[in-house]
């Protein structure tokens, strides 16, 4: 059974990013032996809390008592030396190695003089990890050989190579058939019985009481509650997730739906399949779920930057073959990225530049670049859209979240574009200009525009969509209307039932 | 996962070998002069430099990185010791100084590549050319001639019937082996090739490592340039010009990606091998020297080129979202 | 406002350089240097050369690769057109170099963009192969002996101006002009800052840095030929020092590797740069082979000229990424 004393206590820990609040004054403690689950959605703070605590990142405010003692790890290595290991959701291993190597990477045990690395050893105690996992694996296999849950499995035994007393796993199901999982959590009950605690992040609800022995619950970088795993209520457990909160940030006005402005039938890309859905003029439709589920994938597919392996899709009634974001930007569509300071914006150049960049060739339809056509547009947009700035020759990545976002907007919009995609269109934003963005979001369909919003902030989806498309691990699962959208819902759709229920 | 491939595992096979079996076969049916003993001893003489020079490139391309300023370094060397023969100063301060001079260059690169994070393209091209510059500028652009018997014999004597030359070489050969399969050192590099971001998590001092492997590569550099102007009996300063990309091109050939922690020095042996194989087959078929560049370098495209596509190709694949099945 | 002012340091800082050199030979060498005919051959009838190839390599390196096969698409480029020049059938030669340098720059563009292979090994490859095949195609000889009606283009004058000069100062204004004036010119720069984002904006990435080696290979082509008039040979031996100069040229000159900064403008004052740094080493008596170690510093005195200004205006978006890896780094 779980112990009683406290391995792991954390009080007022806060974190700050650039533009957000990551962590607000959250206290987080874990017992000895047991599997405390970290809950919450996307943006919530469960991956920086773990981050804090494996030393990848160091906090603001707070402090943090391991195994009685106070602690303030500055870096990986002390928290690795002191007994906490992480195994994050994208792994890190080295493929061309074998899973001996693998475990021991950096941490070689060495053979008496030249510098030799002792590799009998490292085999015969990789084994010896492997075993105590109860795992067949010959460790002198590739890794690259392995499949995802055998390589997760490595990452299991590299992670116990030291004197471990607290196991973080990131999501570790994410890739695992119901037999794979059934295995990792037999190992994880097995270290509970060793006396290792194990913080463990995770969307699925069976899962989590399944294995888990107390839920914490973030929200918004705030520590909500602690429940028993075993006697939690799910309902009650998302509603704590989401919260209650009426904003008055929203101000739409729904419109009667025009013509159809994107519909897709069964599209399929190299990360989501099957999807069917449609868009028309005057809607806000959202693409709702969690973070991985293939919503930005479908985004850039559809704009033709990544590759499309089946189905089909019709922009404006008329079929894409070929997708190319040229292409694309010509029949009148517009994609404004996630990762906005990459993929939407040249931070190096100033904003005239930046707004006009997609609007080329319709400013200058024969091939001449006027200044003053590109300065007055500039302008134009400048002022519309309320950028703050003292003039427009100034660079891109100068200006604040809010304002990058606006430039972005600015440029498209100067290509009169009718269908919009906008991913994550208020992250990094503060209050003000996210009502602003808002604003224009709903100006836009109120003039016929049929917008695609991929969000994970809740409130948004809710707020603004006539419907939601709910994906979950590459599908789209569920269409729900405005009206019978809410929070609990989405999420109900967002997380897996438990194991996978595919295929 | 039986028994038996656990004995392989150390002898990993690299697929340039059927490359060489398939150019020996080719070159003896076309022509009788290919399987002769003299040629057998030119092409592993001719080898010999490439592969040297080669060592470090392949540690380098291991890491993800490149050096272009191994053929300068190479001159450079040769030139440095001729001229401390040719001002009487003994052999041991000729072979010191050539060496010193490779390890200074690898010790620049390493510090603009790896502490000031400078594009490694562009720092070893620019060693490259302060290179050649200061070897054409130390030989006052003519070749050295080297009257010293003793180091002549380095490059061109033999010992039991072998060329000396050989025998070093397999030498160096081994004992790279040794280290890049069985030492630390080696295991860090094929780990910060094969994922910086493990290797920096791992707590591997990723920085001072890359210049270690900067410093091989001028040192075996130096070492290739030295054997050359003893083979040759003289030190030209443009001796290592096509060495760079010959270099490259043998370590790439051999099986070890850019794309870092994969291959190692045996595929280079292959990729050298086969490289002075076409070489001389090409040669002997009666080819001029400008032709049988031109081929050689079409080849080396051609190879680079399908690499680049065998890239793109995995990387598509692993994008790919895995849909489990129902066990 | 820092920003304005490094560009502005930037700007006029070559300049200052050139001056400097220049005042420093007039100087040290009044009799040799600080005369008409020097100046004269340097400034019409070494710099054009020089100038004509730093162009193309500034293009290349806007958008952050390079072009080192632009000596040798030179060499066959000329090489292939001789005979038909020989013969006088000028119009049909200069067609046939001019589509080797574009067949040459089309091979390097469409291996970077749909290949995938990095730009220096392109370009690297295709300079041997084209260095190859002049070989193959001359047999190592180089003809000579061209009409004296084509050779006026690069020795002779027209009003009083050395037709160099004329050419060179055409070709500057049309880049300069397609560069700064079209919407491909943009593309251009929009490519070598972000090459993701300009594709995510509808501009096609891809064709545009295409376009760009296509248009080094024309480039190499009449720079060939504007070589083969003045030399009055069509030596496969010489790709020189091209490619060294012209990667000089365009850094001194203000562009920077990092891709998206740069301009032919620059390069123009990095050409002359380079060309008079030659010239005064020329003049003292310097060996050539000390000229290319010179050359060589040179790149790596811009480069780090360029890492410390450039560290100056981004500090802050650094502290992000220094946090993350303070926390790593044992």
């Amino acid at each position: 059974m779980a112990g009683r004393d406290k391995l792991l206590d954390m009080k007022g820990i806060t974190k700050r990013f650039p533009g957000t609040l990551a962590l607000d004054s959250v206290d987080f403690e874990v017992r000895e032996g047991e599997v405390h689950v970290l809950l919450g959605e996307n943006g919530a703070g469960k991956s920086t809390l773990v981050k804090i605590i494996a030393g990848v990142y160091n906090r603001d405010e707070g402090e943090m008592y391991f195994d009685g003692k106070k602690v303030d790890f500055r870096n990986v290595r002390e928290a690795q030396d002191a007994g906490i290991n992480i195994i994050h959701q994208e792994l890190n291993l080295l493929p061309e190695r074998t899973i001996a190597q693998n475990i021991f990477v950096g941490r070689e045990p060495m053979q008496k003089g030249l510098g030799r690395i002792d590799y009998k050893k490292m085999l015969r105690d990789s084994e010896e990890l492997l075993k105590r996992l109860g795992l067949d694996m010959n460790p002198n296999t590739l890794v690259k050989n392995l499949s995802i849950a055998q390589q997760q499995m490595v990452e299991v035994a590299k992670a116990l190579s030291n004197d471990i007393k607290l196991l973080i796993m990131d999501e570790p199901t994410s890739s695992l058939t119901k037999r794979e999982i059934d295995k990792l959590f037999g190992i994880i009950e097995n270290l509970k019985k060793s006396g290792i605690s194990i913080i463990y992040i995770s969307h699925r609800m069976d899962e989590i009481k399944r294995i888990g022995d107390r839920v914490t619950i973030l929200r918004d970088g705030q520590y909500i509650d602690t429940l028993d795993a075993k006697t939690m209520d799910m309902d009650e457990a998302i509603a704590k997730m989401v919260g209650r909160k009426i904003t008055k940030l929203y101000n739409r006005r729904y419109n009667k739906p025009g013509r159809e402005v994107l519909r897709t039938e069964k599209l399929t890309g190299l990360r989501f399949r099957n999807v069917s859905i449609n868009v028309r003029e005057g809607e806000i439709v959202s693409l709702a779920g969690l973070v991985g589920a293939g919503r930005t994938e479908v985004a850039k597919a559809l704009f033709g930057y990544d590759p499309i392996e089946g189905g089909e899709y019709y922009l404006f009634g008329k079929k894409v073959k070929n997708p190319s974001p040229k292409k694309c930007v010509r029949m009148g569509m517009a994609l404004l990225p996630e990762d906005r300071k990459n993929e939407g914006l040249f931070l190096k150049m100033p904003i005239r530049d930046n707004i006009i960049a997609a609007s080329l060739n319709k400013l200058f339809k024969n091939g001449i670049v006027q200044n003053n056509t590109a300065t007055d547009t500039a302008e134009k947009y400048k002022k519309e859209l309320k950028i703050a700035t003292p003039n427009i020759y100034k660079l891109v990545g100068e200006l604040s979240g809010g304002n990058q976002q606006k430039v972005v907007v600015g440029k498209w919009l100067s290509t009169d574009c009718k269908f919009f995609i906008f991913d994550e269109p208020t992250r990094g934003i503060d209050v003000g200009a996210k009502a602003e963005i808002y604003q224009l979001l709903d100006d836009l369909a109120a003039n016929g525009a049929g917008i695609l919003m991929i969000s994970s902030e809740m409130n948004e989806v809710i707020n603004l969509s006539d419907r939601v498309y709910v994906m979950r691990e590459g599908e789209v699962v569920k269409e729900l209307d405005r009206s019978e959208v809410s929070q609990e819902a989405i999420l109900a759709y967002a997380l897996a039932e438990g194991g996978s229920s595919n295929g | 996962m039986g028994k038996k491939l656990e004995f392989l595992r150390g002898i990993n096979i690299p697929g340039a070998t059927y490359g060489v079996i398939v150019l020996l076969i080719l070159f003896s049916l076309i022509t009788n002069k290919f399987l002769t003993l003299a040629n057998i001893f030119f092409i592993a003489r001719s080898s010999s430099i490439l592969l040297i020079a080669s060592i470090g490139m392949t540690m380098v391309i291991l890491v993800s990185q490149i050096d272009l300023s191994v053929g300068s370094v190479m001159s450079l060397s040769g030139v440095i010791a001729a001229l401390c023969l040719q001002n009487g100063m003994g052999i041991p301060i000729a072979i010191l100084l050539g060496i010193a001079s490779g390890i200074v260059f690898g010790i620049i690169n390493g510090i603009m590549v790896a502490v000031y994070k400078f594009d490694y393209w562009i720092s070893t091209f620019a060693t490259m050319g302060v290179g050649a510059g200061l070897a054409l500028v130390f030989a006052n652009g003519e070749t050295i001639p080297i009257a010293d018997e003793a180091f002549g014999w380095l490059g061109n004597g033999k010992l039991f019937g072998i060329y000396v030359i050989i025998y070093i070489t397999i030498i160096l050969v081994a004992i790279m082996m040794f280290v890049l399969g069985k030492t630390k050192f080696g295991y860090n590099i094929y780990s910060i090739g094969g994922s910086e971001q493990t290797a920096l998590l791992s707590g591997i001092d990723v920085v001072k490592n890359r210049v270690y492997v900067y410093i091989c590569s001028g040192l075996f550099a130096s070492m290739a340039g030295l054997l050359l102007a003893s083979m040759c009996n003289s030190a030209s300063p443009i001796a290592g010009a096509d060495y760079s990309f010959d270099a490259i091109a043998a370590v790439i050939i051999g099986g070890t990606s850019f794309d870092g922690g994969k291959g190692g020095l045996l595929g280079t042996v292959m990729g050298t091998l086969m490289l002075r194989i076409l070489t001389s087959g090409l040669n002997l078929m009666g080819f001029s020297a400008i032709w049988q560049k031109a081929i050689i370098g079409v080849v080396i495209v051609a190879i680079l080129v399908g690499d680049a596509l065998n890239e793109k190709r995995k990387k598509k694949n692993d994008m790919r979202r895995t849909y489990a099945y129902e066990n | 406002m820092k920003i304005n002012s490094i560009k502005f340091f930037t700007k006029y800082s070559r300049c200052l350089l050139l001056v400097l050199i220049v005042a420093t030979m007039a100087v040290l060498k009044p009799e040799a240097f600080w005369t008409w005919e020097n100046l004269s051959t340097v400034m019409f009838q070494q710099a054009p050369f020089t100038m004509l190839m730093s162009f193309g390599m500034t293009l290349a390196i806007i958008t952050k690769g390079i072009d080192k096969s632009m000596g040798s698409v030179l060499v066959l480029s000329s090489v292939l057109c001789a005979s038909f020049i020989k013969n006088e059938n000028y119009i049909l030669g200069i067609v046939i170099a001019l589509l080797v340098g574009a067949l040459c720059g089309l091979a390097n563009g469409l291996l970077i963009t749909r290949i995938g292979v990095a730009p220096f090994v392109a370009t690297y490859g295709i300079e041997w192969v084209a260095l190859g095949v002049a070989y193959i195609y001359t047999g190592g000889i180089y003809i000579y002996d061209f009409p004296v009606r084509f050779r006026n283009i690069a020795i002779g004058s027209t009003m009083g101006i050395p037709n160099l000069a004329i050419v060179t100062t055409l070709i500057f204004l049309v880049l300069l002009f397609i560069t700064t004036k079209t919407t491909f010119g943009r593309s251009i720069y929009y490519s070598g800052f972000n090459f993701n984002a300009a594709t995510l904006s509808g501009i096609n990435a891809k064709n545009t840095v295409t376009w760009v080696y296509v248009i080094n290979g024309l480039l190499a082509a009449i720079t060939g030929i504007l070589y083969m008039a003045r030399l009055n040979a069509a030596d496969p031996g010489i790709s020189a020092s091209f490619t060294l100069d012209s990667i000089a040229a365009t850094l001194i000159g203000g562009t920077s590797f990092g891709g998206g900064k740069g301009s032919v403008v620059y390069t123009v004052i990095g050409a002359l740069i380079i060309v008079f740094i030659r010239n005064g080493m020329n003049i003292m008596g310097v060996p050539t082979t000390w000229q290319q170690t010179a050359v060589g510093f040179v790149i790596i005195f811009s480069i780090l000229l360029e890492a410390f200004t450039h560290k100056l205006t981004s500090a802050t978006e650094k502290k992000y990424a220094i946090e993350l890896k303070k926390a790593i780094n044992a």
